[in-house]
This record gives structure tokens, sequence and C-alpha cells, in this order.
């Protein structure tokens, strides 16, 4: 009895790990899809012409059906652009991706990259 | 005895729904996937195009004049504006999203954006492969003046049905 007592602690406390390890999987989910918006961003920039590339911001609705259950969640991408200051001809691309997880924890993420002026 | 069986009992099933979510998160990694680079490549394709030539057919796709040129820097007209090249066309066929472009026939005066249906037939040939599993494409006007659509595309996991990504954006036209 004090053998089955014991177990049945032992798994109740496992199975807590579950729902944990279910969570950090959408919190990983939630987190590549900001990854892949601003890598989008990034590229976009990299794309344009130099005089184009200037702030923007976009925002981005993701409807998640997993299992039938449906979830919502809101990014907002703005991408600032400075000059750098001790070179002519060369851009500094902040890409800033915000998001409310389904966790109701609001997240942010934040990438960069350098645009320069390039004579054909 | 029972106590345990009811605790093996709950593991399995903890067990077996964990799994099950997290399948349906790698699904849905791939739907996303899908759908962004659906979205890129229609962000690309209306940043060249005009939004005074789109056409909308609800459940089948869109069309519009585009200037971008085959090949070199894009082309001015006498005015100083933009000049069209050829009229693309994105559609839903099967479940999958295809992308198709037709040359202008030589006019003076550019022609009038043909209904996709047409487009369509004419294109297929050369038709380029853009995204699988679409199911869903609504495309709607947001504001003439700023030039910008909404987009929403639905893209469905091939192994569970159930599960689905949707992405909604705005994509602005560049005349």
């Amino acid at each position: 009895m004090i053998a089955v007592a014991l177990f049945a602690v032992a798994v109740v406390s496992l199975i807590g790990i579950y729902p944990a390890s279910v969570r950090a999987a959408r919190q990983s989910h939630g987190h590549l899809a900001a990854v892949n918006l601003a890598e989008k961003e990034l590229e976009f920039s990299r794309a344009m012409n130099y005089e184009s590339v200037q702030d923007r911001a976009k925002d981005y609705k993701l409807i998640l059906k997993t299992n039938g259950a449906q979830n919502e969640i809101d990014f907002v991408t703005k991408v600032t652009v400075s000059q750098v200051p001790s070179r002519t001809g060369l851009k500094r691309v902040k890409v800033t991706v915000a998001w409310v997880g389904t966790d109701r924890i609001a997240r942010e993420l934040m990438m960069e990259t350098y645009v320069a002026k390039l004579s054909p | 005895m029972a106590l345990l069986g009811i605790i093996m009992l709950g593991v399995y099933a903890s067990l077996t729904l964990t799994l099950r979510y997290q399948r349906a998160l790698a699904d849905s990694v791939e739907t996303f996937g899908q759908a962004l680079l659906a979205s890129q490549i229609l962000t690309h394709a209306l940043g060249t195009g005009a939004q005074a030539t789109l056409v909308i057919e609800p459940g089948l796709g869109f069309a519009f004049a585009s200037a971008a040129p085959p090949n070199g820097p894009f082309q001015l007209d006498s005015s100083g504006t933009l000049e069209n090249q050829k009229f693309v066309v994105f559609y839903l066929e099967n479940d999958r999203l295809y992308r198709g472009e037709m040359a202008f026939p030589p006019a003076a005066v550019p022609p009038e954006t043909p209904p996709v249906a047409t487009l369509k037939t004419d294109t297929a040939g050369k038709r380029v492969l853009v995204a699988e599993g679409v199911v869903g494409m609504e495309v709607t006007t947001l504001d003439t003046t700023d030039s910008l659509v909404n987009l929403k595309l639905t893209v469905q996991s091939k192994a569970d049905q159930a599960n689905a990504t949707t992405l909604e954006t705005g994509i602005s036209f560049r005349v």
C-alpha cells in the first residue's frame, strides 16, 4: 500500500509536466512565427532599393486551428531605419515583432541588419 | 490496485493528448510556412501592380496589371508613370495556389484586365505553384487612396484536416 501511494505521488507529479510541455511548445510556436515574420521583413529590406528602405509597420493576424480548437495571435512588425553615423551609404534596419501569446503574455523579438548603398 | 489502474489511465491519456497536440503544432509550423511564403510572393507581386486594374473573383482568385518587366529596370511612359507590362493572376485549383502571367497584347492603349477564368486558362501552361494546401484565399479592397488590400490565406494540413493556419495581413500596391 505504501509502495502504491509513493508511486501515485510520483506519477501525479509527472502528469504536471505534460501541460507544461504543451505550454512551452505553444510559446515556441509563437516565437518561431515571430522569427519568420522578422526575417521576412529583413529580406524585404535587403531586396529594396537603398533609398526605399524606410520606416514601416505591418500587422499580421495568425489564426491557428489545432485539433479543431482555434487560437488567434496578433503580430505587429515595425521596421525602424537609421543612418549609421560614421558610415555614409549604410543604413541600420531594425525589425521589432510584438505579439501577445495565447498565455496573454506580451512578447517582443528584435532582429537587425545593415543595408549598404552599392554603386553599379 | 484500482487506484493504480486509474493513475496509469490518467498518465496514458495525458501522454496521448500531449503527443497529439505536439503533432498538431508541428503541422501548424508547416502550414504557417506555406501561408507566409504565399503572402511574401503576393506582397512582392502586388508591389509591382496597379490597384486600378485589380479584378477580384471571390472563391477563384484575382488578377491585375503588373509593371514588372521580363528583365532590366522598370519602364516609364511619356508621362513618367510606370508602364504596365503584363497581367498577373493568382488562383486556387485543387487546394493549390498558382501564379500565372500573360503579356499585354500589342496595343497603343493598355487593355482592361480580363476575367480570372480567362487568364487562368491562358496561363495554365506556364503557371507556377506558389503554395500547397491553400483552402481559402480572400482578397478585399480596404482603402483605394492607400492602395491597400486585405489578404486572408488559409492553409490546411495534409496530414490532419483539423489543423490549419490562417494568415491575415494588408498588402500595398505600388500604384
